[in-house]
């Protein structure tokens, strides 16, 4: 027996207060769990299609904006604006691996579907791709396709069915394995097919390069800019860029976070400072049965603390509740609006942690305003409200 | 004669400044023996609370000194007071002043809790102090309602766990502001009849009260009029 029964039994004198500012607090830690998660899940999946590009440098014409620089993680549709002379230009740099991709688009039973256009033998190593069935590309001018699993699994396709790229009868000769990237979400054709049907001629929309010694990023980098009349990219300059886009929605969600938790804190500091107010005649009393100041001063900053701790612990259950149910919909922009499917939100523990410690910091920061309030009564003048 | 346990000398309080200054205690001086019981007495806001409350550390004076053990309040910082009121002095309230939220024995314990380190000391003792105050209890006859919240006991019953609350940290002294000027006669009886035994037992008394019938059962009687000291009456 301690002076936590007094914090708990005063804590739940008045349970509809307790509920409400609890509440209050829950749901402020909620939006900060929703909104860590949520970007976190994002972040994730961002890094993970640029993982997926099996590469450190983009080649682009140059000009290009951020939206058409996402475009390459997405497998958006993107202007032919590389001649084949400049890649070849490319290529022939030692050191390097570069492969030039064709970005197009068609429509398959009314969905969009991304068309690419690869060099089939350097893909495959590449981005070490296998097969859940079916067969791959046989030569530079096979006119099949290979499909994604998610196309594969969305249309129900199997090897042998017939795939329409603009207006032209292609077989499907077979199903990639689940790979987690954009990959899973295109429709793939050889590069002299993909141009002939897309009838652009020794064009490509943007080249991938894998440097072999990533300390000559940078020259490469440099090289490939002096040689052919392009631009360059690293992959994380790529990431970033996409990142500060995402970033901006996300910073409207940092602020309703923030607003969210602010309300919080003002909900402690109006219940603390009203039971103040009610207690303190009682607050005389434990003055004159010898309490220091320093004690009453406790005793209101551990009830604080115990909402900030409560509030915590509800706010990861609302917050991960919140984020699996809308989080795909509050996900929504320019990033996630071209991916197939939307992205997880990702959630660990540390994640949990620094929450509750957050909140219980933020409470007891709070706190602090009603607690000294109540400490600075004198002990007469508590007691003479009866 | 007696050992000497409190000098209250030279005592006045002034409230308010300038324009609506109100000297509630006005160089007021007597001496207080260890065992002895003392009655305040005297009109409606003449000052004998804010005289008890001086006389415990609760206040401070304007002029004067009280000396308890050796120990001048007025030279005491606001931590020592406190230390001072946990474990030299038993106050007991016209209105119990029960914490409503807690049982009778965790009101009776209370005192023990706020007097420790809170966040260090805590089980070692638990059992002992739960004992001491069940002890307490039934002293004051009410054992069997050690568990009650104070909402669940009349005024009398109230007013004896409140006498408990002040006797646990063994204080010097207990000062009472009318502790009997809400209980009807039986209960009143009651009471009195538990300050008889334990002043009979060797604790210090002081305590204001309205009723003669309560004053007289006291050894000397102290009438405040104006905030000054005007009579004193032994028996
Ligand atoms: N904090 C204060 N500020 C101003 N005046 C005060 C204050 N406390 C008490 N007084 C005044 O001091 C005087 C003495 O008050 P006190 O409460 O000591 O009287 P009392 O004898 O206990 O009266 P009662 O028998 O009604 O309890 C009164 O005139 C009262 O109005
Ligand atoms: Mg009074």
């Amino acid at each position: 027996m301690n002076i936590w029964i007094l914090v708990w039994r005063n804590l739940l004198r008045r349970k509809g207060r307790f509920i409400f500012t609890l509440a209050g607090v829950g749901i402020g830690m909620a939006a900060f769990v929703a909104l860590l998660t949520i970007g976190q899940g994002l972040n994730h999946q961002i890094q993970q299609q640029a993982q997926g590009l099996g590469a450190n440098l983009v080649v682009t014409p140059k000009g290009w904006c951020a939206y058409e620089q996402i475009s390459v993680l997405t497998g958006e549709q993107l202007p032919e604006a590389i001649p084949m002379k400049e890649v070849i230009k490319i290529q022939a740099l030692p050191g390097i691996k570069a492969i030039p991709f064709l970005n197009e688009r068609t429509a398959f039973r009314n969905r969009p579907v991304p068309v690419i256009g690869i060099p089939e033998v350097e893909m495959w190593a590449l981005h070490q791709w296998s097969l859940a069935s079916g067969h791959y590309f046989k030569d530079p001018n096979d006119k099949s396709v290979v499909i994604g699993s998610g196309i594969a699994q969305q249309f129900d396709l199997k090897p042998g069915d017939q795939f329409r790229v603009r207006g032209h009868q292609l077989p499907i000769i077979g199903i990639l394995n689940e790979t987690g990237t954009k990959d899973d979400v295109a429709a793939f054709l050889t590069l002299s097919v993909t141009q002939s049907i897309y009838d652009v001629k020794d064009m490509v929309s943007f080249v991938t390069v894998q440097v072999e010694d990533l300390s000559h990023l940078e020259a490469v980098s440099l090289k490939i800019q002096e040689i052919a009349n392009v631009a360059v990219v690293s992959d994380k300059q790529l990431v970033s860029s996409i990142l500060a886009i995402v970033g901006s929605v996300g910073s409207a969600m940092q602020a309703v976070a923030a607003v969210g938790i602010l309300a919080a804190a003002f909900g402690i500091i109006n219940t603390l400072l009203t039971a103040v107010y009610e207690r303190r005649r009682e607050i005389g009393i434990l003055q004159a049965l010898g309490g220091q100041h320093s004690t009453i001063f406790a005793t209101f900053i551990l009830e604080s603390g115990i909402y900030g701790l409560l509030g915590g612990i509800i706010g990861i259950f609302l917050g991960t509740l919140v984020t699996f149910w809308f989080g795909p919909a509050l996900m929504e922009n320019p990033f996630t609006a071209s991916l197939q499917q939307n992205p997880i939100p990702s959630l660990d523990m540390m994640t949990l942690i620094y929450t509750v410690l957050l909140s219980i910091l933020l409470a007891i920061v709070a706190g602090l305003y009603p607690a000294y309030r109540a400490a600075k009564l004198s002990p007469v003048e508590a007691m003479r409200y009866a | 004669m007696r050992e000497l346990l409190m000098e209250i000398q030279g005592i006045s309080k002034t409230y308010g400044s300038d324009s609506n200054k109100v000297q509630a205690v006005d160089n007021v001086s007597f001496d207080i023996e260890r065992g002895s019981w003392t009655a305040i007495v005297g009109p409606s806001g003449h000052g004998k609370s804010t005289l008890l409350q001086i006389m415990g550390g609760l206040d401070r004076s304007s002029a004067g000194t009280i000396i308890l053990d050796d120990k001048n309040l007025s030279q005491l910082n606001n931590r020592q007071l406190a230390q001072l009121r946990a474990n030299k002095i038993g106050f007991v309230f016209q209105f119990f002043n029960l914490l409503p939220h807690l049982t009778a024995l965790e009101n009776v314990v209370l005192p023990l809790w706020l007097n420790k380190k809170w966040l260090n000391e805590k089980r070692l003792n638990g059992k002992k102090d739960l004992q001491k105050c069940l002890a307490l209890l039934e002293r004051v006859g009410l054992a069997d309602k050690a568990n009650n919240l104070p909402s669940t006991l009349s005024g009398g019953q109230q007013q004896r766990v409140a006498i408990a609350r002040a006797l646990v940290n063994e204080p010097d002294i207990l000062l009472m502001d009318e502790p009997t000027g809400n209980l009807d006669s039986v209960s009143e009886a009651d009471v009195l009849a538990l300050f008889k035994e334990l002043n009979d037992q060797g604790s210090t008394l002081v305590l204001i009260t309205h009723s003669s019938a309560v004053a007289s059962c006291a050894e000397r009687e102290i009438e405040l009029i104006d905030g000054r000291l005007c009579k004193e009456v032994s028996a």
